[in-house]
Parts: C-alpha cells; sequence; structure tokens
C-alpha cells in the first residue's frame, strides 16, 4: 500500500515531560487523593518510619552491642528511663535497640513472604482465569485445597516438619499465601478478560503472552497492589505469631514475637518488657494496612469519578 | 495464493476476496442452546462493500465475529482469498490475521484504559512485525495524519479522547498493516450523530485511498444505502434477503425488509455530499 504517506523527516520524539503529561497529571491526582485523608497518611507515614528503622536501625539503635546477644547483668529489667527509653530485659539488653534493629527482621520477612506470594499467586491466577477447561480446574482446585486449611495452622505444621528458624519459617508462609493472590487474580482476569481490548488485541494476532502481560496483568494491578500492601501486615504479624511460638527467630536474635514470647513470663510486672515489642507489631501491622486502605480508595475506579 | 473454483455470481468479473458459506453459529447456555446465525452465505469481491443490516440480536455482530474467526463456528466454511480460514487455528491463523481486520461498535472500551494512544497504534506492528525503534515512531505518526488526529494524542490516554476521536484511533490500528478486508461492526452506533456523519465521511474516504474491501455492519439503513454496493438483510440469525444495495431499496420483496425500510425516519432530504 504505497498510498500510506509516510514523514519524509524523522518524527519529533518529545522530551520526557512532555510524552509522560498525562502520566504525571494522573500521577498529581492520586496524590492529591491520598494527602487528602488523614488515615492515608498516617499509614504512610508509620510504614516510611518503619523502612528508615529496617535500613538504618544498625546505626539507629543507641546499643547496637546489645541485639547481638551481649550480657550486662547489672542492668537487668530496668523501668523505662532516659538511658533506656523502653527499659532493659532480662539480660540488661537495651529494648529499644531490640525493636529498632527488629525492624528489619519483621519487614524483610513480610517483603519476602508477601513477594513470594504474589509472584507464584498472580501467573497461576492469569492463567487461570484466561484458560479454560482442565488448566483453570487443576489450579483452582489446589488453590482452593491450600485456602480450606487456616493458613496459621498449615504453616505451623510445615514449620514444625522443616524446623524451627527465620528461614522455615519464611518458607513456610509462603507457601501457604499465595492461594489468595490465586484466588484475587482469577476474579480479576476473568473480568477483564471479557473487556473489548482484548478481544481487539486477538483480533490483531497478538500470542496469548503477550495479551496476559500487555492487556490482562496492567488492568489487574489495582487489587493485586491493594493486596500486597495488607498483605505485609498480615505476614509480619503471622511470623511475629511463629516467633511467639518459638519457631520463628530464636533469640537472641532481635524479633519482635520472639521477644514477647520471653517476655511474657515477665508479666505483668515488667509490662515494658512485652509493650513496646508489642506496640512495634501493632503500628507497623495498622501502617500498612491503612496504606493498602488509602491505596484502594485512590486506585479503584469505583471511588473515583473517572 | 489460488483462487478458488466458484460458482459465477453476478460480480463474476472481480474474484471475491471474502466468501463464506452455510456459517452457523449455536451458543450453548445452560443446557439450552440457542441460533445465533442460521445457514448464512456471503461473499465480497474485492473492492467492495458488502452491508449487513437487520435489527437487534439479528445476528449480525456474530457474523461478523464468525468471519473474523474470533468465535467458532458451528458450521460453515471461510474463505479469505481462497484461504480457507476455517480449517486454520494456531500460528496460520495468527499470521493471517494481519489481512483482515475488525472495528469494534464501542470505541469507548476497544482501548485498553493503560495504554497510550502510541502503545495502541504501535500493538499492531508489535505483534506482527519486526518493525521498531524510530521506523515505528514514524509509522504511528503517519498512522495519525490518516485518521487525522494530531501527533500530540500520541501520548495521551484513552480516556482524555472523545468517543469520535477514540473510533479513529481503532481505525488507525486496523488499517495499520495495511489488512485487505476491514470489517466494521456498528462502528458509528456508538457515537454522536455529527460525529457518525464525520466517521462515514471518513471512511469513504479511507477505502478509495487505500483500496479496502469493507464487511459493513449496521442497523443504520441511510448509512448502509449510502456506503454499500451490495446488502444483506438478516433477521433472528437468517438471511431473509440479498442483492445489490439499490435494487433491496427500491424494490424490497420481504416483508420484513419493507418494515426495516419503512422505519427509517424521515426528515427532509438534504442532497448527499
Amino acid at each position: 500500500m504505497s498510498s500510506v504517506d509516510l514523514p519524509a523527516i524523522a518524527p519529533h520524539i518529545p522530551g520526557f515531560r512532555e510524552r509522560h503529561a498525562s502520566t504525571i497529571r494522573q500521577w498529581r491526582l492520586y496524590a492529591h487523593l491520598f494527602s487528602g485523608s488523614f488515615s492515608s497518611m498516617l499509614g504512610l507515614g508509620l510504614v516510611v518510619l518503619f523502612l528508615i528503622l529496617a535500613i538504618f536501625g544498625s546505626s539507629l539503635a543507641p546499643y547496637p552491642e546489645d541485639t547481638l546477644g551481649a550480657v550486662k547483668l547489672g542492668q537487668r529489667l530496668l523501668p523505662p528511663s532516659f538511658a533506656h527509653p523502653f527499659g532493659t530485659d532480662e539480660m540488661g539488653a537495651d529494648i529499644l535497640s531490640r525493636v529498632i534493629v527488629g525492624a528489619r527482621t519483621s519487614l524483610w520477612i513480610g517483603l519476602v513472604i508477601t513477594g513470594i506470594g504474589a509472584l507464584v499467586g498472580v501467573p497461576l491466577g492469569i492463567i487461570a482465569g484466561y484458560k479454560d477447561g482442565w488448566v483453570r480446574s487443576v489450579i483452582m482446585r489446589i488453590t482452593d485445597l491450600f485456602l480450606s486449611v487456616p493458613g496459621l495452622a498449615l504453616a505451623l505444621s510445615i514449620v514444625a516438619a522443616l524446623g524451627p528458624g527465620i528461614m522455615n519459617c519464611v518458607i513456610a508462609l509462603s507457601i501457604v499465601w499465595w492461594p489468595g493472590y490465586v484466588r484475587l487474580v482469577q476474579a480479576k482476569t476473568l473480568s477483564v478478560k471479557e473487556e473489548l481490548y482484548v478481544e481487539s488485541a486477538r483480533a490483531l494476532g497478538a500470542r496469548t503472552p503477550w495479551i496476559l502481560w500487555h492487556h490482562i496483568l496492567p488492568n489487574c494491578m489495582t487489587p493485586i497492589v491493594v493486596k500486597a500492601s495488607m498483605d505485609m501486615g498480615m505476614a509480619i504479624l503471622s511470623a511475629a505469631s511463629l516467633g511467639f511460638i518459638g519457631l520463628g527467630a530464636k533469640p537472641p536474635q532481635p524479633e519482635w514475637g520472639a521477644m514477647i514470647s520471653v517476655a511474657r513470663t515477665y508479666m505483668p510486672d515488667w509490662w515494658w518488657y512485652s509493650a513496646f515489642p508489642g506496640l512495634a507489631i501493632f503500628l507497623t501491622v495498622l501502617g500498612f494496612n491503612l496504606l493498602g486502605d488509602g491505596l484502594r480508595d485512590i486506585l479503584d475506579p469505583r471511588s473515583r469519578g473517572r | 495464493m489460488s483462487s478458488p473454483v466458484t460458482m459465477p455470481s453476478p460480480d463474476a468479473g472481480r474474484p471475491p476476496l471474502l466468501e463464506a458459506t452455510g456459517l452457523t453459529k449455536v451458543f450453548l447456555s445452560g443446557g439450552k442452546s440457542f441460533k445465533a446465525v442460521d445457514d448464512v452465505s456471503l461473499r465480497i469481491p474485492q473492492g467492495g462493500v458488502l452491508g449487513i443490516v437487520g435489527e437487534s440480536g439479528s445476528g449480525k455482530s456474530t457474523v461478523a465475529r464468525l468471519v473474523m474467526r474470533l468465535i467458532e463456528p458451528t458450521a460453515g466454511r471461510i474463505l479469505l482469498d481462497g484461504e480457507d480460514l476455517s480449517a486454520m487455528s494456531g500460528e496460520p491463523l495468527r499470521l493471517v490475521r494481519r489481512h483482515m481486520q475488525i472495528v469494534f461498535q464501542n470505541p469507548h472500551s476497544a482501548l485498553n484504559p493503560r495504554h497510550t494512544i502510541r502503545d495502541a497504534i504501535a500493538e499492531p506492528f508489535l505483534v506482527q512485525t519486526q518493525l521498531r525503534g524510530i521506523e515505528l515512531e514514524r509509522r504511528v505518526d503517519g498512522l495519525l495524519d490518516i485518521v487525522s488526529l494530531p501527533k500530540a494524542f500520541k501520548y495521551r490516554y484513552p480516556h482524555e479522547l472523545s468517543g469520535g476521536q477514540k473510533q479513529r484511533i481503532c481505525i488507525a490500528r486496523a488499517v495499520a498493516l495495511e489488512p485487505r478486508l476491514l470489517v466494521l461492526d456498528e462502528p458509528t452506533s456508538a457515537l454522536d450523530v455529527s460525529v457518525q456523519a464525520q466517521i462515514i465521511t471518513f471512511l469513504q474516504e479511507l477505502r478509495e485511498r487505500l483500496n479496502l474491501t469493507y464487511l459493513f455492519i449496521s442497523h443504520n439503513l441511510a448509512v448502509v444505502r449510502y456506503l454499500c454496493d451490495h446488502v444483506i438483510v438478516m433477521n433472528r440469525g437468517r438471511m431473509v434477503e440479498e442483492g445489490p444495495t439499490d435494487a433491496v431499496f427500491a424494490n424490497p420483496s420481504e416483508d420484513y425488509t419493507r418494515k426495516l425500510i419503512a422505519s427509517i425516519p424521515r426528515l427532509p432530504q438534504r442532497a448527499q455530499t
């Protein structure tokens, strides 16, 4: 078809700002909506706070040696004071230092579990949603099988089989975490694949992987992002629960769940020992949940005008 | 491509680009079967325009999707330029799709909301050709020119465009690979009346410019009369009548066609452009 007149000169490709003007406008709108909500900003603030603690924890802790198992029997179980704002534990270690350094362990666990869960669950969900027949049946029945067993109980038995330890705890929780994503993404894919633009891509002769990657996945991202941010909190909580029953991190490694586990024998007289690690768990989980709620509010088209 | 052995037809001089015989589609739902298309046959000569008219639910759009092989026919044969589409699947079917393209009824949902206009127009090249980089940008610019849209639209998202502009983007996507057959499935029915006229005029020009063959599906009889040389009237999945457009409109032989024609709202006529 020679009648298509191609421009003779090279096309003018504008600068980054101009090319992405629409995207920038969209993000500005998101930022505006997000910052308008107090709870979203509180969630973001908490998450950022704990991220900073996780990244710079060892240099922020006032007594870094206490996190490695230093024993200072002279200052056992001191109440909160100026020198030790969160008090000290039965080994004389500064609880504030241990809570700060524990942030890295908890966030790392949360990130890995959520990441593995999403990396396994999202592709399976998309395939299960897009393909009919036995592929979907096999994936969904296995997913149902996992979902029908309470997650924490299953993780518990897996850790019990593998032996206690943070690594095994992460493995066990990842194994129980992916089915949630399969469910979510499969349901979303079922609706997205009926969209006209998917049929249009098929009419162009796009291969299935192309359609899944360019059309289905981007339009499933909103619920995935929301679920992932909420799951961060839940995964941290689950890991702390496993630590609490002694299947996660081993003392003296600073981990919030394990700290509370030891501290419960010192309740209620030495309340600060369990209260501050507990507060850390509470605030992290709250932060990620508020963040997830905020993201849902701005990303869900139904809560937005357009 | 060899030309198939076919019966002589009114257009015997021009070999058919598209020929479908005995197309039938039965949908199964909840144990009940529903015959959406029943034994429809059609042929479009190279460069011709065939219209399919009928009321809502008469199976017009299903015919379009059958011809495009977007849904599997229950029975029937589809030949595109002598090649049997109905026997194809997988990679050969994928590759032959560049020769036939479709413009859907609703441009508001035919474009991925997460893709910019550039992505939408570049997609046909990315999935069917090895064209990349600066040459691809030039082709995208060229297509925006063809559909008379400014280059600045390249980096916009579909929701920033009007319905008519979106439909032009859909048309640009459809003609990007220089198809031989363009199926237009009620391309204007989701648009404002003023925009409808624009798109129809534009489609007419485009056909002459790119030497396209159209299968034009519409319930708008006035548009069909303006655009098509041949017309098929459908009702409840069956062909009621077919023939040259003028003949069908002047002397409808079936009651249904007469009723359809009588239902055109009459307005003071102005000379056609």
